[in-house]
């Protein structure tokens, strides 16, 4: 499902580059669970930017379902977030003026997906997510955890391939933190969907079958998971 | 999707109430203004369409030189009208109009006290003006009206004025105590018509323009003429080149009456040129036309309140671009957010542009309020009727609705397309709190540009009513002040009567003089041609001069504080032994070129070469608007018969303090001496004020523009600073930590916003200076631009800013620490 050859990321300051990512080489299958992780600045943020077309590498190829990626224009790259990608945010990034209901609807009318089905789809997700009493209140009045799920909900409803994570327990406590990492765990094992998160947590890293340790700026290595792992 | 953006909208705009509301008010007085001044600009435009040959009907102008005094008028000579109809196939109609002045009209009621007015509205007319014009009438026929001697057509007011509900056909009015009989009325003419009247005489009844039917020198009528195809420019300028040889082949011999060869002035450069002005160009595309028409308008000033009033609109939307552009910190996560769900540009473009024109449409329903609200100032201000009905025209919604739309998008635009091209990576990095405000150069820009408009036209209007007291006060050579001035002429035809009731009023105890005068300085003068002998003087004079005059008595010079700085005033009351003398003003000295003016002789040719002495010489003073340098005048003896007068008035000086028992003992005297007219009066120095309407309106439109200019920037530059120190509470807090004073954290905020006006006052003086400079070269005598107004104009904008801002920044230094540093 994605291809990266030989990523590359650097800003330049002054006269040196300063790269955040380096020779990045990856290859990501439809249906994994990829934790990527690292210490503080090794680039994992970026590079799930990347992945998630919302920053461009400064050199390498990305190849996401056979498509180079350098080659989309913003047009292209909207077509993608529609159809096949959802984020997740550390910051949960709700719109503070929709409530859960509308934020959650906000994709589906980007997507042009009709009123009635957008309905449909709606009901079943607060439904999934236990979160149908709250559908009217506005996302200060949720908890960060409720939050989250919100995010997630959002990130679910259009029905992507690829979900792209960002820290998305990093502002939690861990009973919630859990919570969230099951939710992934089932919609990978359920759903199919292809999850990529990026996480400072070895217990959470754990929920997905294969680990990227990166360091600054390259793959130190790779680490496989295997499965139930976590108890 | 549209209703999604507009709930969005509304939510921000009830989250945010403040910076709402702050730009609600701004663009609703901002479309308030822009739709009272489109109203006022469109009415000035819409001048004179209404007519259905509009474009068929032309007044007749002359382009004249004769010496030095040159310009372009609607004043006439009778014969001209005559004259057009009968030598030009391509004119259908010509009619000519003669101004009545102010005239006693009386209704005669059985058993009853008169019902009696004066009138400011009475012109004698050709038989073929109503049907020239194809003025729509109530009752009679526009082509037979005017047809028979003592006929009377009154305008729709003045026929319910006199008759109420009553036909008036029939009826008999007196006018100046003549009786003519009413036979038509004429439809209310729309406000936006050149032409008014509200009563109309045959012609052949007035003898005085009937005497002058040979005269191309006696410009005292007004000559309208229909053609028979719609006037083209090419038409025109076609028919014009025919009319020299008209002219040169009947004018030299009235010339030649009046001593002057025509052909000869002519090939010293003189012009004497008909010209026709099409209707629908008359009221504003004719600057510096003198006219007896008191209806025309001002193009230049027109197109400066238009301009000016968009300006206002478009500062208006400067303080909503700013202000959301300044919040695109905190909206651009929202667009990161978007776009990483799926959003294209386009759809968040549309999402902006929706809130904009959400906020003008709200701007538009608040303008609605205040435009209404603020009609009848601006009735006052303009001089218009307007109704509420009017302010909600058709043809007005669609402008007020084209405005809105028009603001919402200048508000707009640029933030949509600024915001939505935000970058997701960019803004969505786990801890992006901090996109540096966005764009604040552009905004430190608009602010500039609001204040230098602000402070320019703060600038202009001082100006403006600087030298408009100037005009109205300053008064070397003359003292305007506690003059009565009383119209007798009409009311008095008798001199032995008028003599004896100025007797009776200069025995009240309150007044020290009174004079009767032929016109008066600010109400006009009588001009001609006279000869200034060369004298013993070696030097030449000059040999024709046009000098503006007035016929007095020896009580002239002390009823008008005028000053005789040489010779000596008017030696005796029954004027024998001055009827040859005159009393010439420096100017007329000057432009003569007498060394010793005193004894030296001007001979008139005009009147079987008449010889006037000088007798004295006063102190020049302004017989009109300050805007024409002092002409040479003359004061002559009523003895001297010079002037058959159409104009007389007593000018009564009152003692300072008793105006009040004054005007109503002059009253008493008044009702006894003349019964059949209403007590009439005016004062010399508001006849002054009132050369200066033109000017008096400028004066307060721009105070008003100004004032509204002011308000909107410092509401916008409020905002700013609230934002500014939300923005930077967290510095502000650290600072104070590190031992910052609450003056020293206050002069940090204000500095910034300081700054921009201290730019502002930089751009605004160049361009202030230039408009100022342009305005007052209009005017012969005039108040001069001085350093100091540029420095007192710019402390006062800072001053104004500071305040505007420091009331925002004390109250973030005041601010305890611990609270803004708690959060995260």
């Amino acid at each position: 499902m994605i291809e990266l050859k030989n990523i590359e990321r650097y800003y330049p300051t002054g006269a040196v580059k300063t790269y955040v990512l380096r020779y990045i080489n990856a290859h990501i299958a439809e249906g994994e669970f990829v934790s990527i992780m690292g210490p503080s600045g090794s680039g994992k943020s970026t590079l799930l930017h990347i992945l998630g077309m919302l920053d461009e590498p400064t050199d390498g190829e990305y190849w996401f379902l056979g498509e180079g990626v350098h080659k989309f224009n913003e047009r292209r790259r909207t077509e993608m977030y529609r159809e096949y990608i959802g984020f997740v945010f550390q910051a949960y990034h709700l719109i503070d003026d929709l409530t859960v209901y509308e934020n959650l609807e906000t994709p589906l009318m980007y997507k042009k997906v009709p009123s009635g089905e957008r309905k449909s789809r709606i009901a079943d997700i607060l439904d999934r997510f236990n979160m149908v009493a709250k559908k009217d209140l506005f996302p200060n009045q949720l908890s960060g955890g409720q939050q989250q799920l919100v995010g997630i909900a959002r990130a679910l409803i259009g029905r992507p391939k690829l979900i792209l994570a960002d820290e998305p327990t990093g502002n939690l406590q861990s009973p919630q933190a859990r919570e969230i990492m099951e939710i992934f765990k089932t919609l990978n094992k359920e759903d199919g969907v292809t999850i990529i998160q990026v996480t400072h947590s070895e217990e959470n890293a754990r929920y997905g079958n294969r680990i990227l340790h990166l360091k600054d700026g390259r793959v130190e290595n790779e680490e496989l998971i295997k499965d139930g792992a976590v108890s | 999707m549209l209703s999604h953006h507009l709930l969005l909208a509304l939510r921000n705009l009830r989250r945010r109430a403040f910076f709402s509301a702050v730009n609600i008010t701004g663009l609703g007085v901002g479309l308030a203004t822009c739709w009272l001044i489109g109203l006022y600009v469109w009415h000035e435009k819409s001048f004179d369409r209404f007519f259905p040959h509009a474009d068929r009907i032309c007044a007749v102008a002359l382009d004249l030189k004769m010496g030095e005094d040159e310009g372009k008028t609607t004043n006439t000579p009778p014969p001209l009208g005559p004259r057009l109809a009968a030598d030009f196939p391509e004119i259908e109609f010509a009619a000519r109009t003669f101004y009545l002045q102010e005239s006693n009209v009386r209704l005669e009621k059985p058993g009853q006290a008169p019902l009696s007015f004066a009138e400011t509205g009475a012109y004698a007319a050709d038989t073929s003006f109503l049907e020239l014009f194809d003025f729509p009438m109530l009752e009679g026929d526009p082509a037979t009206a005017l047809d028979h001697s003592r006929n009377l057509v009154l305008s729709e007011k003045a026929a319910q004025k006199y008759f109420g509900k009553n036909s008036a056909m029939g009826q008999t009015l007196l006018i100046n105590d003549r009786p003519f009989t009413v036979s038509g009325v004429a439809k209310q003419l729309p406000a936006a018509s050149t032409v008014q009247f509200d009563f109309l005489v045959p012609m052949a009844d007035f003898k005085v323009v009937e005497r002058f039917s040979w005269s191309w020198i006696w410009l005292q009528v007004d000559t309208w003429v229909r053609l028979r195809e719609a006037a083209t420019p090419a038409s025109l300028a076609a028919l014009e080149a025919k009319f020299p040889a008209m002219v040169r082949k009947h004018a030299p011999a009235a010339f030649e009456r009046i001593g002057q060869n025509f052909e000869e002035q002519l090939r010293k450069g003189d012009r004497w040129n008909v010209q026709l002005l099409t209707l629908p160009s008359l009221h504003l595309d004719h600057p510096n036309l003198s006219s007896r028409l008191t209806t025309l308008g001002d193009g230049t000033q027109v197109m400066m309140f238009g301009i000016i009033g968009l300006l206002i609109l478009i500062l208006a939307s400067m303080n909503f671009m700013n202000l959301t552009t300044a919040r695109a910190s905190t909206r651009a996560r929202e667009v990161g957010v978007r776009k990483a769900l799926g959003s294209d540009r386009g759809t968040l473009v549309g999402q902006f542009l929706t809130e904009s024109m959400l906020y003008s449409g709200l701007g538009m329903v608040l303008a609605t309020v205040l435009a209404g609200a603020s009609l009848p100032l601006f009735n006052q201000l303009t001089g218009l009727e307007l109704g509420i009905s009017q302010l909600f025209a058709w043809q007005n919604l669609g402008l007020v609705a084209g405005l809105t739309v028009l603001t919402g998008l200048l508000g707009g635009l640029y933030p949509a397309f600024f915001l939505s091209k935000f970058q997701s990576g960019k803004v969505l990095k786990t801890n992006a709190g901090s996109i540096k405000g966005g764009h604040a150069g552009v905004r430190n820009g608009l602010v500039v540009f609001q204040f230098s408009a602000t402070i320019a036209l703060m600038l202009c209007s001082w100006l403006v009513l600087r030298q408009l007291e100037f005009a109205q006060k300053s008064s070397p050579g003359l003292n305007r002040e506690h003059v009565l001035v009383l119209p007798v002429l009409r009311n008095l035809e008798n001199p032995t009567e008028v003599e004896s009731f100025r007797q009776q009023i200069a025995q009240l105890p309150e007044v020290s003089a009174v004079s009767r005068a032929t016109f008066l300085p600010s109400l006009g003068s009588f001009g001609d041609f006279y000869e200034p002998e060369q004298g013993e003087q070696n030097r030449a004079v000059t040999s024709n001069l046009l000098l503006s005059s007035y016929l007095g008595d020896t009580r002239l010079v002390p009823a008008l504080g005028l000053d005789i700085i040489a010779g000596r005033n008017f030696q005796d009351d029954t004027g024998l032994g001055d009827s040859c003398s005159v009393i010439l003003n420096e100017a007329a000295v000057r432009a003569i070129g007498w060394e010793n003016p005193i004894g030296k002789w001007l001979r008139y040719p005009g009147n079987q070469n008449q010889r006037f002495q000088v007798v004295g010489v006063m102190r020049d003073f302004h017989l009109g608007s300050v805007r024409t340098a002092i002409e040479p005048a003359a004061i002559f003896h009523h003895s001297s018969n010079t002037y058959k007068v159409y104009a007389s008035y007593l000018a009564v000086r009152m003692q300072p303090g008793t105006e009040k028992t004054c005007i109503e003992k002059t009253g008493k005297l008044w009702a006894a001496a003349i019964p059949n007219a209403p007590f009439q009066y005016d004062f010399l120095d508001e006849s002054f004020a009132r050369i200066y309407r033109s000017e008096a309106k400028m004066g307060a439109v721009l105070s008003v523009f100004t004032g509204l200019a002011l308000f909107i920037g410092c509401l916008g530059l409020f905002a700013l600073a609230v934002f500014t120190s939300e923005q930077r509470t967290k510095e502000i807090g650290v600072r104070k930590v590190l031992g910052a004073s609450v003056a020293s954290v206050t002069a940090l905020l204000a500095r910034d916003f300081i700054k921009l006006v201290v730019i502002a006052i930089f751009i605004a003086s160049p361009v202030a200076y230039h408009f100022m400079h342009q305005w007052l070269s209009n005017f012969a005598y005039h108040v001069d631009i001085q350093a100091w107004m540029f420095v007192v104009a710019g402390l006062a904008a800072i001053i104004i800013a500071f305040l505007t801002v420091s009331f925002q920044s004390i109250k973030a230094a005041l601010a305890n620490p611990v609270q803004s540093l708690r959060n995260e």
